[in-house]
């Protein structure tokens, strides 16, 4: 046993190695403590983006269409974190979903939202089981609910719309739209919302505030979403397309860009830089 | 050659050819249901090999000996020994084309697996769970909770190369990292080889034999390898493994290669009488080779290479790369065409790592079926250790010069290559 002894100090001082490295990777990684981070993550054609609040709570907005959700998570996910607050489906395409059986497989999910239709797709119906049998708390989106990330912060998630019964519309204008709030800036995630459920959320809204900092364009930049009136009202410093390079659909459409282009919105797609991080102090946006 | 040896390899190729002849299943008949709607009951005969976004069922038709290939989606979790109601368009598996322009033989590479149609994404309903071997599902269960801690505590895509390296994992790789694996003739780390798990074992062999005597160490280095065996769920592949590695172990620690590379042959020998299909399967000929250039060519070529320093195992590893890159070369360019400019740079600048990332990860993941948080920091070693080799292989994979492909490379020229190489271990003369 003695000269089997004399390896013990290396392996030890490489543990200690690696737990300190480890230590100052994450210490390094977020230099200012205060910052909100949120990446619309490059999961080819499809929607995922995630959310971290300075005191670590995470959320994830959809889940792309396949497992490359969990490599893009990864890159923008704490080392070795498995575990999300709170994941909002917005609604229940595949490319939307079709990460979430297998993150639901490795990832403890604290809570779920969705807008509450059941689809009878494979993967929608697994993603379903894969929520009972986890036992997760499940909450149905509505108009009006708002869940706070970071009360110290101030960084709070408004749902805006279903504002009404969608289940029997098309399934794209059931998506959940959720308005991120933090300080100053503001984000607001659509998921496949069209113009005629941005028109029922003007309509709602009224004279309400709807002027937002970061638009995530509904439905990947497609032309029947964002419509002149809709990009008007919401006035975002930044769109965002989530979309993939070269993606059947054409996505996004030039009728969209034209629009961008004519109130002078810049734009950022997944499918050209890959993931987008955008961070914010509660004051301005760095990207 | 004795007349003794002699004899006993006529009998092993009379008994192969019985074998070959009435014991191996021929293809069932049932062309005239290839694409037609067919619903039957089945059970997965093996662990469900997953890919990035689909699985594939190995599934026995009951009361039958045919095999189906059922790819399906990942929504549903399928385990060894589901009994399952499927219903889909029967087809057959077609050759086609790799990243590297050469056909790939797919048709014979199922084949070999008694797997001759196929079902692609049809309806499935899970009738009973738990029907195979309870052996088999122990195992399978162990290899499942292992692969599901490395992913707890490495990141992706590390964590999918950890599953190569020590589970012959390749499902984890897109077409990108795939592609660059094999343009870098690094494929070989994520197959599962004796190669690798020879080196475990050996490391774990000179470790105890600071303690224990010379022979006790080589039965804990076996012993290592068929814990390796166990835990890749003792399929086919990971069995052959283990009987090259142990080969592979003996020859180095004892220094008799003779011996080893006579005990290579008869384990050879031995498989392929049990069935001779093997001879035709790639991966048979690429680990019966390679363990014979790995025991054989280095004392050929050592003298060139006495400049490197013999510290750190350096010397030892280049001369071993050289000889199984050398070794594979032939058969290499026969089957996928491609050869390599980076392969002995990049195989030298991971290979004196992998031992390291093997280890860690097999700490990491066994650590993390226990508790998370005291498998963290080893998983965080492997990590960066495997996130250098994943570097290194997309960096020089990358590169358009990387390799190129040889369209066609005929079979007679390997012959006379291979022949040139035994020539030139055994007969020539200094």
């Amino acid at each position: 046993m003695k000269k089997y002894k004399k390896y013990l100090p290396y392996l030890l001082i490489l543990v200690i190695l690696g737990v300190t490295i480890f230590v100052w990777q994450s210490v390094l990684s977020n230099k200012n403590p205060r910052m909100l981070k949120v990446a619309f993550l490059d999961v080819g054609q499809g929607d995922a983006i995630y959310i971290e609040a300075p005191n670590k709570k995470q959320v994830l907005i959809d889940g792309g269409k396949d497992s490359k959700l969990l490599y893009s998570l990864s890159k923008v996910m704490p080392f070795a974190d498995r575990s999300l607050d709170l994941l909002i489906i917005t609604h229940r395409d595949m490319d939307h979903i079709g990460g979430l059986p297998m993150l639901l497989d490795g990832y403890r999910v604290e809570k779920v939202i969705d807008n509450g239709i059941k689809d009878e797709t494979e993967i929608s119906k697994s993603v379903d089981e894969k929520i009972k049998s986890r036992s997760i708390e499940s909450e149905v989106a509505q108009k009006d609910m708002r869940v706070f990330l970071d009360k110290e912060n101030d960084i709070y998630l408004d749902v805006i719309y279903p504002n009404r019964d969608v289940s029997d519309i098309d399934s794209n204008d059931g998506s959940v739209v959720v308005k991120l709030v933090h300080g100053e800036n503001s984000f607001l995630f659509t998921g496949d919302a069209s113009i005629y459920a941005e028109s029922l959320i003007m309509w709602e809204e009224g004279e309400n505030d709807l002027d937002i900092d970061v638009l995530k364009l509904g439905h990947h930049g497609a032309r029947s979403s964002s419509s002149l009136l809709w990009l008007e009202k919401t006035s975002p410093e930044l769109a965002i397309v989530s979309a993939g390079k070269n993606n059947s659909y054409g996505h996004p459409h030039k009728e969209t860009l034209e629009r961008l282009e004519n109130l002078k919105i810049p734009f950022l797609s997944t499918a050209e830089i890959g993931t987008i991080l955008i961070k914010s102090d509660g004051q301005k946006l760095e990207y | 050659m004795s007349k003794k040896e002699i004899i006993l390899i006529i009998f092993l190729a009379i008994i192969a050819g019985v074998r070959y002849l009435f014991f191996i299943p021929q293809a069932p008949n049932f062309d005239y249901l290839v694409g037609e709607n067919i619903g039957f009951v089945g059970q997965i005969v093996e662990n469900p090999d997953e890919r990035l976004n689909s699985q594939q069922l190995k599934v026995k038709i009951n009361n039958q000996k045919i095999y189906l290939l059922v790819s399906t989606s990942k929504a549903t979790e399928y385990k060894y020994g589901d009994k399952i109601y499927a219903e889909g368009k029967l087809s057959k598996p077609e050759n086609f084309i790799t990243a590297q322009g050469k056909e790939f033989n797919y048709i014979k590479y199922l084949a070999n697996q008694d797997i001759y149609f196929l079902l692609k994404y049809p309806k499935i309903e899970i009738i009973t769970r738990d029907n195979g071997n309870s052996v088999y599902a122990f195992l399978y269960k162990i290899k499942n909770s292992f692969i599901k801690s490395i992913n707890k505590v490495i990141d992706l895509p590390e964590s999918s190369l950890a599953g190569g390296l020590v589970l012959g994992l390749k499902g984890g790789f897109d077409e990108e990292m795939r592609n660059n694996l094999i343009e870098t003739g690094t494929i070989h780390i994520v197959a599962l080889s004796g190669y690798n798990v020879s080196i475990v074992a050996e490391g774990v062999m000179k470790a105890f034999k600071q303690v224990f005597s010379q022979n006790i160490s080589i039965v804990l280095g076996m012993v290592t390898i068929l814990l390796f065996v166990i835990l890749t769920g003792a399929e086919a592949t990971a069995v052959r493994a283990g009987i090259m590695a142990t080969i592979m172990l003996v020859g180095r620690m004892t220094g008799r290669k003779y011996l080893a590379g006579r005990g290579l042959v008869i384990a050879a020998l031995l498989m392929i009488t049990y069935d001779p299909r093997i001879v035709t399967d790639m991966s048979f000929q690429l680990s019966f080779i390679a363990t014979a250039g790995v025991l054989f060519l280095p004392t050929k070529i050592l003298k060139y290479f006495s400049f490197l320093p013999v510290r750190f195992g350096v010397r030892e590893m280049v001369v071993s790369t050289v000889s199984a890159t050398i070794s594979v070369l032939p058969i290499v360019l026969y089957s996928t065409g491609v050869l390599s400019i980076v392969s002995i740079l990049v195989n030298l600048l991971i290979l004196l790592f992998i031992p390291y990332a093997m280890l860690f990860v097999f700490i990491a993941g066994a650590l993390g079926l226990i508790s998370k948080a005291i498998a963290i920091p080893f998983g965080f070693i492997a990590f960066i250790i495997l996130h250098y080799i994943l570097s290194a292989i997309n960096i020089f994979g990358s590169f358009r010069f990387s390799s190129f492909t040889i369209q066609s490379f005929p079979l007679i020229i390997v012959i006379l290559l291979y022949a040139g190489i035994l020539w030139w271990v055994f007969i020539k003369k200094k």
